[in-house]
C-alpha cells in the first residue's frame, strides 16, 4: 500500500505541492491529473522516494519510502527517456541491472515482452533506429521489466495507435490483476475514465479534486442530456438551468446546471415528435476537470 | 554499493570496449614508440653522417706522477675486444690553455686527458667531445692506476670538461620535457573532463536520467561518473606508460647493437635529465589523480546543470579556458624560465595538476612544496565534493533554462534549502 499523507514540497520559497493526501491499495489504478506545472512530476518523485517531502510523509507498505524500495517500482516518464545510441538489449540490461536484476532474468523477460509487443526483431537494433511508437514500447518494457509492485505511468499512450494502445491497456490490466499498484497520469482523460477507480486532480500544487471517480461524477452537479429527435431548441434554451445546447452530428447535447433541470427539459421534449433518445448522463471527466481547474486558474 | 560498482563498470566499458579506444591507442602506441626511438631511428637512416670510427685521445701525464707507460696500457684497456684499434692514444709533453683551446677547435681530436695530482691522490681532468665515453675512460684509468700501485689503492678524482662549442643537448631536453609531460597531461585531463560531461549530458538530454535516478541516488550516479573517469584516465596513463616501456625495450632490442644510437635513446636522456624521476613520477601521478578529480567534479556539475548538448558546450568553455591557461603557464613558464609564475601557479588548485608536475621536474618547487601543493589540491577536492554533491542532486533532475550564472545560483540555493 502506498500512502501519501499531508505531503508538502517546497523548492526554496516556491511551493510545488501542498497538503497532498491519497492512498493506493494493491490492485488499484490511481489517476493523477493536472495541467502542466500542476505538481505531478514532483508528486511522482515524492512517491518514488527521489524527493523527501518538506512536510508530511510518503509510506510504502508502512515504511517510509526511500531508495531501498526502488527495485519494486517501475517508472515511465512522459517524454522519451532512452539512451538512443545503444541497442534495445543493452538498454534493458542497463536499466534492469540498476534494479538489481540478474542479466539472465532481464534477457528472459525482455524476450517475453518483445514477443508480446511484436517487436522481437528489434532486440539488437539501436534505439535511435526505432520508430517513435516502438521506442514508446521499449520505454514501457523498461518500466515493467522488474515486475514492479508500484507502476508509475506518465502519459503511457502518447504516440501510440489504437491497436497498440489496446495492447498497453491489456498489460496494465494484467499488472492490476497481479496486485500491482498503478499510478496513471494522462491528458487523455477518456483513458483515465476507463482505467481509474480513484483520481486526484492537482492545480498549482493544490488538490482540487480527489476520491473515487464514480462519486466525483455523482457529486458534480452539472449533467448532460443526450437527445436524438426533432424538438424546439429555442424552447429548451429558455428553460432556467439549461446552460448550453450543442448540436452534434446525430444528436443534441444539452448541458444543465443540476439533475432537477432534466425534468423541466423532459417536459418540453415529451411534446415533440420522433424522439428516439433521451438520456441523462454523468458529465465526462474532461468537463469536470475543466470546470474545477478553470475555477482555480 | 552493488549499483555503484555496476555503474562504474558500465561507464568504463562504454569507453574502453569501443573500436575508437582501440584505434586511438594503436595510433598512440605507434607514435610513442616512434618518438621514444626517434634519435636511434634517425641515426639508423642517417648513413651520410660522420660515424666515429676512430677515437683520438691525447694524453698528458704530470711529471709528479710515476706511472709506467700509461699510453700503452690505456690503449690496451680501451681497445680490448675490438677488431681494430678504435682508440688511438697519443702522449703529449706539455699541457696549457693553448693546448686545450686547440683541442676544442680541432675536429680530429676527441678526448684530451690531463692526469695530475700525486701517486696517492691522482686527479683526472677529462676534456671530452664524446660524453658517453667519459665513464668508460675514467674507469679504465682507475684500473691502470690501481694495477700500478701494488699495495695501495689510490682513488682517482676526476673532473669532466664539456665541449663549450657543443649544443647544450641536456638542457634542451629538460626544456622540451615540459612540453613532453604537459601535453599528455593536458590531453588526459581534457579527455576525462569531456567524457564525464558528455556522459552526463547524454543521459540528461535524452531524459534517460529520469529512469536512472529513479533507480540509484544522484550521489551514487555522481560518484560512479567521477570514479569511472578517473579509472579511465589511470588505465589510459598506464597504457601510455606501458607502451613507453615496450618502446624502450624494443629500441634496445632493435638498436642495441648500435651502441651510439642506443645511448642516444630519449629515455636514457630523460633518466639523466631528471635524476629524481621516481619522486617526480609519484607526485605527477598524485597531481593527475587529484587534479583530474577536481576538473571532473566541476565538469559533472556543469553537465548536470546543462539541459542540452549545446548548453554543455557553452558551460564547459570556462573550464577549458582554465585548463588551457594552465597549459600555457607550463609551456611558456618553462620556456622563458618564469620560475615565480610557475611556483605560484603550482599552489593554485585549478592550475596545480598541469603546472606542478613541470615545476617539480624543473626543480622550481621542492619535494616539500610539492607535497603542500598536493595537500591543497586534496583539500580543494574535498571542499568541492561537499558543495557540489548536493547541487548535483538538484541540478540533475532540473530542466531550468536560465542563464549560466542564474542557474548556478538557483541550483546552489535549492541545494542549501534541502
Amino acid at each position: 500500500m502506498l500512502e501519501v499523507k499531508n505531503a508538502k514540497m517546497m523548492y526554496g520559497d516556491f511551493v510545488a505541492v501542498e497538503n497532498l493526501s491519497f492512498t493506493i491499495k494493491p490492485g488499484d489504478i490511481f489517476g493523477l491529473l493536472g495541467t502542466n506545472g500542476a505538481g505531478k512530476t514532483t508528486t511522482f518523485r515524492m512517491i518514488m522516494g527521489l524527493l523527501e517531502p518538506t512536510e508530511g510523509k510518503v509510506s510504502y507498505f508502512g515504511e517510509k519510502i526511500g531508495y531501498e524500495h526502488v527495485n519494486e517500482i517501475g517508472y515511465m516518464i512522459e517524454e522519451r527517456s532512452l539512451l538512443t545510441k545503444i541497442t534495445v538489449k543493452e538498454l534493458m540490461l542497463y536499466f534492469g541491472q540498476l534494479k538489481d536484476m540478474e542479466p539472465s532474468i532481464i534477457i528472459e523477460r525482455l524476450d517475453y515482452w518483445l514477443e508480446r509487443f511484436d517487436i522481437s526483431a528489434y532486440k539488437n537494433k539501436k534505439i535511435k533506429e526505432l520508430s517513435k511508437g516502438n521506442q514508446q514500447k521499449i520505454q514501457f518494457i523498461a518500466s515493467i521489466i522488474n515486475n514492479p509492485k508500484l507502476l508509475i505511468l506518465d502519459e503511457p499512450f502518447s504516440g501510440l495507435d489504437p491497436i497498440n494502445t489496446e495492447l498497453f491497456v491489456e498489460v496494465i490490466r494484467d499488472f492490476q490483476k497481479r496486485g500491482s499498484m498503478v499510478v496513471f497520469s494522462s491528458h487523455q482523460l477518456d483513458h483515465v475514465e476507463s482505467f481509474c477507480e480513484e483520481i486526484i486532480v492537482l492545480e498549482k500544487g493544490q488538490t482540487v479534486l480527489s476520491g473515487p471517480l464514480k462519486k466525483i461524477k455523482k457529486d458534480f452537479k452539472k449533467k448532460n442530456i443526450s437527445i436524438i429527435g426533432d424538438f424546439d431548441v429555442e424552447k429548451v434554451k429558455a428553460i432556467p438551468g439549461v446552460e448550453k445546447v450543442i448540436k452534434n452530428a446525430h444528436e443534441f447535447l444539452i448541458k444543465i446546471a443540476s439533475y432537477q433541470v432534466a425534468e423541466d427539459v423532459f417536459d418540453v421534449i415529451k411534446e415533440a415528435k420522433n424522439i428516439r433518445k433521451f438520456d441523462v448522463e454523468e458529465p465526462s471527466l474532461s468537463e469536470i476537470f475543466i470546470a474545477k481547474v478553470a475555477k482555480i486558474k | 554499493m552493488k549499483k555503484l560498482r555496476f555503474l562504474i563498470k558500465f561507464g568504463l566499458l562504454k569507453r574502453i570496449a569501443r573500436k575508437s579506444f582501440l584505434i586511438a591507442n594503436i595510433v598512440i602506441a605507434v607514435l610513442l614508440i616512434g618518438f621514444i626511438n626517434l634519435p636511434a631511428i634517425i641515426n639508423l637512416f642517417a648513413s651520410g653522417d660522420p660515424v666515429v670510427e676512430t677515437v683520438n685521445v691525447k694524453l698528458y701525464t704530470d711529471e709528479a706522477l710515476s706511472y709506467g707507460p700509461i699510453a700503452d696500457q690505456l690503449s690496451q684497456k680501451l681497445n680490448v675486444g675490438l677488431e681494430t684499434e678504435v682508440y688511438q692514444i697519443e702522449m703529449i709533453n706539455q699541457f696549457n690553455e693553448t693546448i686545450v683551446n686547440e683541442f676544442w677547435e680541432n675536429n680530429n681530436d676527441n678526448i684530451l686527458i690531463y692526469l695530475t695530482g700525486t701517486d696517492t691522490e691522482p686527479i683526472l681532468v677529462l676534456y671530452s667531445k664524446l660524453d658517453y665515453l667519459n665513464s668508460f675512460i675514467t674507469n679504465s684509468l682507475q684500473y691502470i692506476i690501481i694495477e700500478d700501485q701494488v699495495g695501495s689503492f689510490p682513488t682517482l678524482s676526476y673532473l669532466y670538461e664539456i665541449d663549450p662549442n657543443a649544443d647544450d643537448g641536456l638542457s634542451e631536453i629538460v626544456g622540451s620535457m615540459s612540453t613532453l609531460l604537459i601535453l599528455p597531461l593536458f590531453i588526459l585531463i581534457t579527455m576525462a573532463t569531456q567524457f564525464v560531461g558528455v556522459d552526463i549530458i547524454e543521459e540528461k538530454s535524452t531524459k534517460a536520467i529520469e529512469t536512472i535516478i529513479a533507480s540509484v541516488p544522484a550521489r551514487t550516479h555522481f560518484l560512479s561518473k567521477i570514479i569511472a573517469s578517473i579509472l579511465f584516465v589511470l588505465i589510459q596513463a598506464l597504457i601510455v606508460a606501458g607502451v613507453a616501456v615496450i618502446g624502450a625495450l624494443l629500441g634496445n632490442l632493435v638498436f642495441g647493437a648500435n651502441q651510439a644510437a642506443g645511448n642516444e635513446q630519449l629515455l636514457a636522456y630523460l633518466g639523466q635529465a631528471i635524476p629524481n624521476w621516481p619522486i617526480v613520477l609519484l607526485f605527477t601521478l598524485l597531481f593527475i589523480i587529484f587534479g583530474t578529480l577536481m576538473y571532473l567534479i566541476i565538469a559533472a556539475l556543469f553537465a548536470s546543470m546543462a539541459v542540452t548538448q549545446e548548453d554543455y558546450q557553452q558551460f564547459q568553455t570556462p573550464l577549458m579556458m582554465i585548463l588551457l591557461l594552465g597549459f600555457y603557464i607550463s609551456i611558456f613558464g618553462s620556456m622563458f624560465g618564469s620560475d615565480a609564475v610557475i611556483k605560484i601557479s603550482s599552489f593554485i588548485p585549478i592550475f596545480t595538476p598541469i603546472v606542478a608536475p613541470v615545476a617539480i621536474m624543473m626543480g622550481t618547487i621542492t619535494h616539500l612544496e610539492a607535497l603542500i601543493a598536493v595537500i591543497i589540491l586534496i583539500g580543494f577536492d574535498w571542499l568541492l565534493m561537499i558543495f557540489v554533491a548536493p547541487a548535483y542532486r538538484v541540478a540533475i533532475l532540473s530542466y531550468e533554462q536560465t542563464k549560466f550564472f542564474t542557474r548556478i545560483k538557483t541550483v546552489f540555493k535549492k541545494a542549501r534549502a534541502k
